[in-house]
């Protein structure tokens, strides 16, 4: 088969991947905005989404979207329990230790729903139980068109907090300027606090929307965490519209990767990405306000 | 209206102020004078809440206010403008101001007051309040960054090397604004190594050496003195 013809649908297929990263980078992207605080449990958050959502659908019997909203807050909760028993405690450490600390966080969150959750992997039902769309001989799922729904409506919700409201103001302030936030009267820890609830949300929603295309288990919170980062570095660290364009721009170039190389080098592709942007220009496709280019 | 007494702090293991007692008066304007590293940074973080004191206490209207957190103290009327302006540079001049009015934010009626008032002492900033802060001139931000604290509404406005960086004509700009906020009444504690620019825009003066005050008395008496003398000979 000729592989021209494969590319609409990888293209297609990439959109959607592009998406979910998309709105994984937002998460890693909201907590940045208001601590410079990288946060490798973000992946974390999707997982539990998924696995919340599953067990409270299926264990406990309770209807779909009642189960997702009741899993976003229970994820939001654990977003907030993170920052008080890992972070807040550390908030006079150095920056590699939170990282450290955030990362251990994520081992913990993932044995935990291993043990709680069991270790086999698990699936959600579309939202809409409707065939895929068919354009031509691309096939699109209507899961993947709620997905792009997800991201772009995360992306609005995000835009209003940030550039419109003071509260998402006095977040970035924290970030770019900590003595300059205390002194103006901003509490920082309870900004930091207020990020990492939103951002366990935003993780959550990206997870219930996936779940329905692919399988969700105790591991799998790592590697959508870390292509989330590289969505975020790729479109430029702490911007909103970056995490959006490196997710889409990632997804896309993976994607149609498998096109040429074997489709086992899909995710080292990813990380090709990560080490050429960060050697050629760490501050990303569309520029970070959170990185000085005078400093490479 | 603000009393500090026997103030201790301790940076790490070694001492960094030893003993400090002051005062300031409604309506003064207090310079601390003193050479590099002697603890004048030190102070106003201590007294904004940002390092902790070890003894001492600090009162402010008569109420005690040693080691609150520092947006409590922000929150009464005691505003720090810092070393280095802090200014938040990916933020708009007017984004930097409101959030200067960050907890009297309910206070709309306050705030609009606030901004004209900030607009009127400084006309540049009304002129580039859509323009990201990170792209102002050094002066510009000192400017904004003094703005920035009026708009919490200061009841005593403590200024650290508010020249620090700038242009001479940027200076006396800034001093001049000084002794105007002053005379609509508003009470100054200025830290500065522009020891006779500050000094005689002060009425009382401290001398801070090696964490301790050595010496006190009026502007104009210290400018007098041996110790400011040799300050300034250094």
């Amino acid at each position: 088969m000729d592989i021209w013809a494969t590319i609409p649908q990888l293209l297609t297929s990439g959109i959607t991947f592009g998406a979910i990263y998309a709105l994984v980078g937002l998460g890693f992207v909201t907590i940045a905005r208001a601590s410079q605080i990288i946060n490798f449990a973000q992946g974390e958050f999707v997982m539990l989404g998924g696995m919340i959502t599953f067990f409270l659908l299926n264990k406990i019997h309770l209807p779909y979207p009642l189960a997702a909203l009741l899993a976003i807050l229970i994820v939001v909760l654990i977003g907030f329990l993170l920052h008080l028993l890992v972070i807040y405690p550390l908030r006079k450490a150095s920056l590699p230790i939170l990282l450290m600390a955030t990362l251990g966080a994520s081992l913990f969150l993932s044995s935990a729903s291993a043990l709680f959750f069991g270790t086999l992997p698990k699936a959600l039902p579309p939202f809409s139980a409707r065939a895929p769309f068919e354009i031509g001989n691309i096939s699109i799922s209507p899961q993947s068109l709620w997905v792009l729904v997800a991201a772009f409506l995360t992306l609005f919700s995000l835009y209003l907090l940030s550039h419109r409201l003071l509260l998402g103001k006095a977040m970035e302030a924290s970030s770019t300027d900590p003595l300059g936030a205390d002194l103006t009267g901003i509490s920082r820890n309870l900004m930091i606090f207020l990020a990492f609830g939103v951002s366990a949300g935003i993780g959550s929603v990206a997870g219930i929307f996936i779940t329905p295309i692919f399988y969700v288990s105790y591991y799998s919170g790592t590697l959508i965490g870390l292509k989330g980062f590289i969505a975020a570095v790729l479109g430029g660290w702490g911007k909103h519209s970056g995490a959006i364009l490196g997710g889409f721009a990632l997804g896309v170039v993976e994607s149609l990767s498998v096109a040429f190389i074997p489709s086992g080098y899909k995710d080292g592709v990813a990380f090709a990405i990560l080490l050429l942007i960060l050697y050629f220009r760490p501050k990303g496709i569309l520029g970070s306000p959170f990185i000085d280019s005078r400093r490479w | 209206m603000f009393k500090i007494k026997k103030l201790t702090v301790h940076y790490g293991p070694l001492p960094a102020l030893k003993e400090i007692s002051l005062e300031i008066g409604r309506g003064e304007t207090v310079a601390l004078i003193g050479p590099n590293r002697a603890g004048k940074t030190t102070l106003l973080l201590t007294l904004s809440g940002i390092l902790q004191t070890t003894e001492g206490r600090i009162y402010f209207e008569e109420e005690d206010i040693t080691n609150l957190n520092s947006h409590q103290i922000v929150s009464k009327g005691l505003i720090h403008i810092p070393q280095g302006r802090h200014i938040f540079p990916t933020l708009s001049v007017l984004d930097n101001l409101l959030l200067g009015a960050y907890t009297k934010r309910k206070e709309k009626e306050g705030i609009e007051k606030g901004l004209e008032g900030v607009y009127r002492l400084f006309p540049k900033l009304s002129e580039r309040k859509e323009q990201r802060a990170g792209t102002l001139s050094g002066g510009e931000q000192q400017m904004l960054a003094i703005g920035r604290g009026l708009m919490g509404r200061p009841k005593l406005l403590m200024l650290d090397e508010p020249s620090l960086g700038l242009a001479p004509r940027f200076i006396e700009e800034i001093f001049a604004t000084l002794k105007k906020m002053n005379q609509n009444g508003l009470t100054l504690f200025i830290v500065e190594q522009e020891i006779h620019l500050t000094l005689s825009i002060s009425h009382r003066g401290y001398l801070l050496k090696n964490g301790r005050l050595i010496r006190e008395g009026p502007a104009s008496a210290l400018l007098e003195s041996q110790e400011i003398k040799d300050l300034v000979s250094i």
